[in-house]
């Protein structure tokens, strides 16, 4: 990905909140044709990075550069390629979902006129636009929030926590029309979320974020393979005790979370077999063996919290 | 450029959106057109003796007054004695035909007066020159009885105490007499003046002589009713006493000590003589109705006032706090714009809705005012400028002294948008300012508690009250037709220093607010 010129790119990003470092020295870069998941906990700081690259905030170090132009530099044609969400969409609620467009829409340069019916019906909402924004569902401010982010169809696409208030429906149609964005349409989308499954769905990359500072960037392919290459297994006993012991000590498997019914033991597909017939060997009866899926979540939790070394 | 009329017009469409701003204008309209029709309905009472002359029967009053004398006083030739008395006239002594009124000062005060009734009755034409019409009937009449009054008192001088003294003075009257009798029974405003004249010597006339000189200039037959002539000489008296102030070099104002004028008070005088001038000679006479006019007028815009200082203070100080609240401010952040022209833009379209409002109350009000009082004509604002006369119209002059008198109220507006911008807070920016609005008259209040001190002078409500200074000849007119609303004390700094202490306020109230708006961290 290297090759193309990246949409977004952050350097050395820093800041703090009277004594609170919340983005620490942060630098990545969001291609065009991908989704950028960006993933942390509540708190790490997504929100700041965002907000410092959409112009709410000044950072205290660091440049970001949108499309080629540095946002301190040449501040409206940077701001120009970037369109976004920053937590709820906020609109004008007493005016109508196509007045609160048509006031956005002027503020940019060379928007077509059919363009808000476009994405109108493209998050549809096209019947109710005539409504005023108090109206809608919190769904329906967030669908009109990316009607918004889109209509000038930028190079850059921010959104932030773009599924709260969704119903599943909505995530899925929201999904499609985001992969479709960075995929077909060769826009840049980076997503924030703290929730790994729809990262997990939607994402091609993902950088995870704790504490201000920015822990890994790699593909959600490299994220779970990680974890899968040893992978766990759940077997059911009626002595879990006595057949962990066994098989930690004798035979040199990792196990852990015994219980009164089971245990669990890291082994791969060819081990496993030995594992099971060492115990029926040793008299222990198997009640059920079952493959534990690993999980972004798990990889997730590993990474923030189990102190991962950084590639 | 674009994006600036673009985030203008934007604005505009939010603000035009807020039903609160709606009602608070069609609460401003309504007290702009309901009060002066309700003034204007209590004020038909107030006229009631408009055709005072009308009603008074004149010449029946007089006969009436003539019989009630004439039995109060019997019989004549009880106490009037004649005989011939010498005296030097021209170096030779001669003899004089002359009358002795042996009675107290009462009974000559009555003699008197029977023979000017009669003498009215007997020649008077009651028809052609109603008593009352024009103000030389009414000046003229008093002044022909007084002096016949001087005369009788000076008959009870008996015949032997009688000297040359007596008799020049006597001759004085006598001749002052003639002039009034002239001018009453002939119209004559020369003769009239040729009286005042004659008694300015010993100090017994009633008007200066030069000004009514000046009448018979305009109105040399004394045709003019009587309000018209007698705002008409209120100018006159005005300008001779400032034709005097001018002479004698010292400022002769009512409210000051005398003191030495200086160049600009000379400029100020001189200007004031010349409008007072114009306005005489173009009878432009001061108008008790059209003052009344325009104080309803004035009295219905500082009603208005009170609206539009909650629509101003509604729509500035919620501009910006009220979307940093609710968080719509982020879809202007997003936008491709630098933050100063967002700021540009919501102070423009403050100060849109500034004027507009303003505009709206000022001219509904007059407007209405003026339609309501279509008969009479309110009266143009004059002022002199490279030597010549100018006129501000009505209409325009009110608008003008709108905006200087709320010059106050913009910058409390700005104080209000610039707290909006710190505080994020709509209440707060709302609280003070229209807390410091209602304050705005505590100088005055201060002044009267502990006097004028030096540090008054820097206040921010006096430097903003300027439109006397503005304005300076704003009661030339209406003279003292209009009745003030409360004091005219006069706190006043120079203009320059006022404009100054203004405009750095401003600043300041401005530079605060950008850079809270554009340097500020958006959470």
């Amino acid at each position: 990905m290297s090759e193309k010129e990246p949409a977004l790119s952050i350097q050395h990003l820093t800041k703090t909140f009277g004594k609170k470092t919340a983005v620490d020295d942060v630098s990545f870069d969001v291609y065009p044709g991908e989704v950028f998941g960006f993933l942390g906990p509540n708190g790490a700081g997504k929100t700041t990075i965002i907000k410092s690259v959409m112009g709410f905030i000044r950072p205290d170090k660091g440049t970001v550069i949108i499309n080629g132009h540095n946002v301190k530099k040449e501040y409206e044609t940077a701001m120009s390629s970037i369109g976004g969400i920053v937590e709820n969409p906020e609109m004008y609620t007493n005016l109508s979902a196509y007045l609160n467009l048509k006031m956005y829409a002027k503020l940019h340069d060379n928007i077509p006129k059919g363009r808000i019916d476009e994405v109108l019906e493209l998050v549809g909402l096209k019947e109710r636009a005539k409504e005023p924004i108090k109206k809608y569902s919190l769904g329906m401010k967030q669908r009109i929030g990316l009607a918004q982010a889109l209509l000038h169809k930028p190079k850059m696409l921010i959104l932030d926590e773009p599924t709260n208030g969704l119903d599943p429906a909505g995530i899925h149609q929201l999904r499609d029309i985001l992969k479709k964005y960075a995929h077909e349409d060769g826009a840049a989308v980076m997503v924030s979320s703290h929730l790994l499954a729809e990262m997990q769905m939607m994402c091609d990359r993902i950088g995870i974020i704790n504490h201000g500072k920015l822990i890994r960037i790699c593909s959600i392919d490299d994220l779970t393979n990680q974890t899968t290459a040893s992978s766990m297994y759940r077997i059911k006993t009626s002595d879990p005790k006595k057949a962990s012991f066994f098989l930690s000590e004798t035979c040199g498997y990792k196990v852990s979370n015994i219980t009164d019914s089971f245990f669990d033991i890291e082994a791969d597909e060819t081990n496993i077999n030995e594992c099971v017939r060492k115990m029926v060997e040793t008299g222990s009866d198997i009640l059920g063996v079952q493959k534990v899926e690993a999980s972004l979540e798990d990889a997730f939790l590993q990474i923030t919290g189990g102190g991962i070394e950084i590639e | 450029m674009n994006k600036i009329a673009a985030l203008y017009s934007n604005e505009m469409i939010k603000i035009s959106h807020r039903i609160s701003v709606w009602i608070v204008t069609v609460v401003m309209i309504a007290i702009a057109i309901l009060a002066p029709i309700a003034f204007s309905a209590a004020e038909e009472g107030l006229y009631e003796d408009e055709n005072y002359w009308d009603t008074v029967d004149f010449k029946a009053d007089l006969i009436k007054k003539k019989d009630s004398l004439a039995q109060t006083l019997g019989d004549t030739n009880d106490f009037v004695r004649h005989s011939n008395v010498q005296f030097t006239i021209n170096n030779e002594r001669r003899e004089v035909f002359s009358t002795w009124l042996d009675c107290d000062e009462e009974k000559a005060s009555d003699y008197s007066d029977l023979i000017c009734a009669n003498n009215l009755l007997s020649g008077y034409d009651f028809d052609a020159r109603p008593y009352g019409k024009s103000w030389l009937s009414v000046v003229a009449l008093r002044s022909y009885y007084s002096c016949h009054h001087q005369i009788c008192q000076m008959n009870r001088t008996p015949f032997e105490e009688r000297n040359d003294e007596w008799y020049s003075m006597f001759m004085l009257y006598s001749q002052a007499f003639d002039y009034y009798y002239e001018a009453l029974f002939t119209n004559n405003m020369q003769s009239f003046y040729n009286g005042e004249k004659l008694l300015s010597t010993v100090g017994d006339n009633y008007y200066e002589p030069e000004i009514i000189q000046r009448v018979i200039d305009i109105d040399p037959s004394g045709t003019m009713t009587f309000e018209e002539t007698a705002t008409l000489m209120e100018m006159l008296v005005e300008m001779h006493s400032t034709e005097l102030a001018l002479q004698s070099n010292l400022n002769l104002s009512r409210n000051e000590l005398p003191r030495i004028l200086t160049a600009s008070d000379k400029a100020h005088l001189q200007d004031k003589v010349s409008i007072l001038n114009y306005k005489f000679v173009h009878r432009q006479h001061y108008s008790e109705k059209s003052a009344f006019a325009h104080q309803l007028n004035t009295l219905t815009i500082s009603l208005g006032r009170f609206a539009l200082i909650i629509l101003l203070v509604l729509v500035a100080g919620t501009s910006v706090s009220q979307e940093m609240a609710t968080g719509s401010i982020k879809s202007l952040i997003i936008a491709p714009v630098r933050r100063w022209k967002i700021f540009l833009a919501k102070l423009l379209s403050i100060t849109t809705w500034c004027i507009a409002g303003g505009l709206l109350l000022v001219l509904t009000s007059t407007l209405t005012t003026m339609l309501l009082h279509s008969d009479i004509s309110l009266p143009s604002y004059l002022y002199v400028s490279g030597g010549t006369i100018h006129y501000i119209p009505y209409l325009l002059y009110m608008i003008l002294t709108f905006f200087v008198d709320s010059l106050s109220l913009f910058v409390y507006i700005l104080l209000a948008f610039m707290i909006s911008c710190i505080t994020k807070n709509s209440g707060i920016s709302v609280a003070v300012s229209s807390g410091l609005i209602l304050g705005a008259n505590l100088p005055t209040i201060l002044v009267a508690m502990i006097g004028r001190k030096r540090w008054i002078d820097f206040l921010p409500s006096i430097n903003m009250n300027i439109s006397n200074l503005v304005f300076p000849f704003s009661k030339l007119m209406y003279g003292t037709t209009l009745s003030e609303l409360g004091s005219e004390e006069a706190l006043n700094n120079p203009l320059s220093f006022s404009l100054i202490y203004t405009g750095v306020l401003v600043i300041i109230l401005l530079a605060i607010a950008y850079d809270a708006f554009t340097r500020r961290d958006i959470q």
